[in-house]
């Protein structure tokens, strides 16, 4: 299997595009995505497509920085920062750490996102 | 268990018997600490003793666990949940965090914490709780 490291910066790449079919393409459609840990994960390939519908709808110029990473056999562990513009215009940079798991297949099974879910803008 | 692991299960191990010279002595002299995303770190062991003595004073914390961890170079990231009571109101609460550490010559010279401060308010500081939730 492709390093976690390296199908993370895949993703990041479709990301940057807004390819939404090779997006999805990288998640088991069982995955468990925490957009936030705290709040109720989003279970299955349906709900990440309407969360990153609805997120690339209300954030422009996004820019999605890693800043330190480490990985096992099967996750990525990772530090870094959202830039966006937000649905009032505001520009945010907003940290954050991710977790992402890995299955044998190199798809997407489980991702936990720590952060302040406040806006820092909003701050 | 990787080099930098073993450092900070000691200094987890010092804590969960509230040794803090034991916690403190795995920290480097210029030691960073962002306890907080929105708030100045915790510079020096001064600083850190500081910390504790709040961090104690605001919580039992009654577990602190790591489930995943990976490391790469200096850097070290930790997943893990720390089950606590917050004194002021005996509420209980489960708190998953992570932990980002970077060491040098097998010592914590930066920690960064990342959870959600609408969960967990500043240690000591009840007021933050209510400018945060």
């Amino acid at each position: 299997m492709t390093a976690p490291i390296e199908r993370l910066r895949a993703l990041m790449d479709v990301s940057g595009r807004r390819d939404k079919a090779a997006f999805l393409d990288a998640f088991d459609p069982a995955i468990e995505y925490h957009y936030h840990v705290g709040t109720r994960p989003l279970v299955g390939i349906e709900w990440v497509e309407k969360f990153i519908t609805r997120y690339w709808a209300n954030h422009s110029r996004t820019e999605w920085v890693l800043t330190n990473w480490a990985q096992n056999d099967t996750q990525v562990l990772t530090e870094g920062r959202e830039d966006y513009v937000n649905a009032d215009g505001v520009k945010v940079s907003h940290p954050y750490m991710g977790i992402i798991e890995f299955g044998p297949d190199g798809k997407i099974t489980a991702w936990r996102d720590y952060f302040q879910m406040k806006d820092p803008a909003a701050t | 268990m990787g080099e930098h692991m073993k450092v900070v299960e000691a200094m987890m191990a010092a804590w969960k018997k509230r040794d803090v010279e034991g916690f403190i002595a795995t920290l480097s002299d210029d030691i960073e600490y962002h306890w907080h995303p929105t708030k100045r770190p915790a510079i020096g062991k001064d600083k850190m003793r500081k910390f504790l003595s709040n961090y104690e004073q605001g919580f039992d914390q009654q577990e602190w666990r790591i489930v995943h961890s990976a490391e790469a170079g200096e850097v070290l990231f930790v997943e893990g949940m720390e089950v606590l009571v917050d004194r002021s109101t005996g509420v209980k609460m489960d708190n998953p965090f992570v932990q980002v550490f970077e060491l040098r010559d097998g010592l914590i010279r930066r920690m960064r914490d990342y959870y959600d401060t609408s969960q967990v308010h500043a240690p000591a500081k009840p007021d933050a709780a209510k400018a945060t939730a």
